[in-house]
């Protein structure tokens, strides 16, 4: 059988595999195993890497970033810094239209500075501005939805979780890719603000305005949020100086968020211990999938399929633009389907040399990526984000949730365009980088 | 489910929790080495073998959580299909699912006691402090096989399910093990 046919039919199987419900990193596994132990044509072989792979991924020093940042996100996340980083953005913005939304926002890109997952952020801002917003009035659609959109960009401001991930894969630097997410994530903060803006001047009754606060009070709010500041300044600071690695501020990361928790009397033995057990579990999972997701690498490379694919696309005679556009394209359909993490790992090994060989920067593509991502975190039927808040609001219909969320759905793929468009948005920052290292 | 079934299922809850918390303790050793050891470099005393350290703590980490993630069906699906459907159907394609991840990772159990008993024959050791490798590979393999008797015991409760159509519920994706 030529490699093409194989690989079309282990293709076929690894979907009909998951679609019966078999965990993704099982079905990645044992379709790339099956499949290199028939291109090798040598079982032994075959056996022989898939020990080793079992064994070398666990054993990797460069991998030791992902449960350390997934520590500090929770730590984060049970040290009560999402309460005091929404209030804080409250006392400034709390007064406008839409006061709260925009609070939410800014609350959510203060938080994604310290947590890394998008759905740790949407999952402790429900907690903290949910019920402010229901206080106030607020129309459902406006307050849920600007929780699910905020939450996103959890993973673009860094730490990301999906960005390791991505930097692990396609072996781009990891610190790179943290830093050239941090003005998108900036920029994707303002966007989420001026749709609540826009949103609530047609229909001001949707988020009404809170109170006024006084100069005293906005320079106050300071006082409860300099921590965390600090420890994204200092955790990604030192990326950008290059004074350590990405291995070491996910080290200091999670140390500083414990410590943060630590000050703010809300860290329990039992709360650290819930966070140290969250990230061991997460952590099996996520490299139950890694491990499967490089086995089914392997095959793609023995195969020759992406190098198949890309000659394919070259003779299909489309410009650099429409190839891309519709890898995009093929990401938003995946992402209805599939999480976040699953779509990443699956898609990454197949879209990358491809995008490679046409010469795009592949720190550019892994923020675009990411975008996508967010993009698929909010849409129908599987927007996870959304799936969180529903959990957490029983109350509020699904299709409301849904309804508010599409404004901020139109805002992200306006800057998805722009970033398409622009790739120096997100480019120019790692370059600067370059000189301190 | 009968007492021995039961208890099967006790021993296994117990065993996968206590050896994810021996793994959350390696997690946290993990995270205050890499604390030391930058620090200590401002100071010109980095901590000597902190990436060899690391290194076999993650592969302890990784394994000794993942029976526990197994076990509590916390290992991430496509279910968007799979709910459309009865429960008994949902139950006969979770013993589909559940052989072929049983089978495979019998195979995985199987090569890493391999790759341990490697390590033992060539006296692997670590660059700086000259630690064996091997027991680390042997507490790697060893953990790994609860990953192979929690899918069996799922396997099982699948199959009790698709021939009695009542379903059993074991474990819980979001546990801690916090009482």
């Amino acid at each position: 059988m030529d490699p093409i046919t194989l690989a079309i039919i282990v293709f076929l199987v690894l979907f009909l595999l998951l679609a019966i419900g078999l965990p993704i990193g099982f079905a990645m596994g044992v379709t790339g195993f099956v499949g290199g132990s028939i291109l090798l044509g040598d079982f032994d072989a075959a056996l022989f890497l898939l020990g080793q792979t079992a064994y070398e991924t666990a054993i990797t020093y460069n991998l030791s970033i992902v449960p350390l940042f997934i520590l500090m996100g929770y730590f984060a996340s049970n040290s009560g810094l999402s309460e005091a980083l929404f209030n804080a953005c409250n006392t400034w913005l709390g007064h406008r239209r839409g006061g709260l939304g925009l609070a939410t926002i800014g609350g959510c890109g203060a938080f994604a500075a310290i947590c890394g997952s998008s759905l740790a952020t949407a999952a402790t801002m429900t907690q903290v501005a949910l019920p402010e917003m229901k206080r106030y009035n607020y129309a459902d659609s406006l307050s849920t939805g600007s929780i699910a959109a905020g939450g996103t960009i959890g993973i673009l401001i860094p730490p990301s979780i999906i960005l390791v991930l991505y930097g692990i894969l396609t072996e781009s630097n990891i610190g790179d890719l943290f830093l050239a997410g941090f003005i998108p994530g900036i920029l994707l903060v303002i966007t989420f603000m001026l749709t609540i803006s826009v949103v609530t001047r047609i229909k001001p009754e949707l988020g009404p305005r809170g109170e006024k606060t006084t100069i005293r009070q906005k320079l106050g709010a300071f006082k409860n949020v300099w921590g965390t500041v600090v420890l994204f300044l200092l955790v990604i600071g030192g990326i950008y100086l290059g004074i350590f690695s990405p291995e070491e501020a996910a080290g200091i990361g999670a140390s500083g968020a414990l410590g943060l928790a630590l000050l703010a009397r809300t860290m329990t033995r039992r709360v650290f211990v819930n966070c140290l057990m969250e990230t061991v579990r997460t952590t099996s999972m996520i490299f139950t999938i890694l491990i499967g997701a490089i086995l089914f690498n392997n095959f793609l490379v023995l195969s020759e399929v992406p190098n198949a694919l890309g000659g394919w696309i070259e003779g299909l005679a489309l410009s650099k633009t429409m190839i891309l556009l519709i890898i995009l394209l093929i990401y938003l359909v995946l992402g209805c389907a599939l999480d976040s993490l699953a779509m990443i790992l699956l898609t990454i090994p197949i879209f990358f040399p491809v995008v490679q060989n046409l010469g795009y920067d592949p720190v550019w593509f892994g923020i675009v990526v990411v975008m996508v991502v967010e993009l698929g975190l909010i849409t129908p039927p599987i927007g996870m984000n959304v799936f969180i808040i529903k959990g957490m609001a029983q109350d509020v219909a699904l299709g409301r949730i849904y309804t508010g969320v599409l404004p901020f759905v139109v805002s992200l793929i306006i800057l998805i365009g722009i970033i398409v468009a622009f790739p120096k948005i997100a480019t120019w920052l790692p370059s600067t980088a370059a000189m301190f290292r | 489910m009968n007492p021995s079934g039961g208890f099967l299922i006790f021993l296994s809850e117990r065993v996968t929790l206590w050896l994810a918390r021996a793994g959350s303790v390696g997690l946290a050793i993990m995270m205050f080495l890499t604390l030391a050891d930058v620090v200590g470099r401002i100071f010109d005393h980095p901590v000597a073998g902190t990436v060899e350290l690391t290194e076999l703590i993650m592969g302890m980490i990784i394994y000794l959580g993942v029976g526990f993630t197994t076990f509590n069906r916390g290992h991430i699906r496509v279910d968007i299909l799979i709910t459309m459907m009865s429960t008994r159907v949902q139950a006969a394609l979770d013993v589909v699912t559940h052989v072929i991840a049983t089978v495979f990772i019998g195979f995985v159990v199987w090569r890493l006691f391999l790759q341990a008993a490697s390590r033992v024959e060539n006296n692997d050791q670590t660059i700086i402090w000259e630690i064996p490798v091997w027991p680390v590979a042997y507490v790697m393999a060893l953990a790994s096989v609860l990953m192979l008797t929690s899918l069996v015991l799922h396997l099982v409760i699948a199959a009790r399910a698709a021939v009695t159509g009542q379903v059993m519920v074991v474990g819980d994706p979001s546990s801690t093990g916090a009482e």
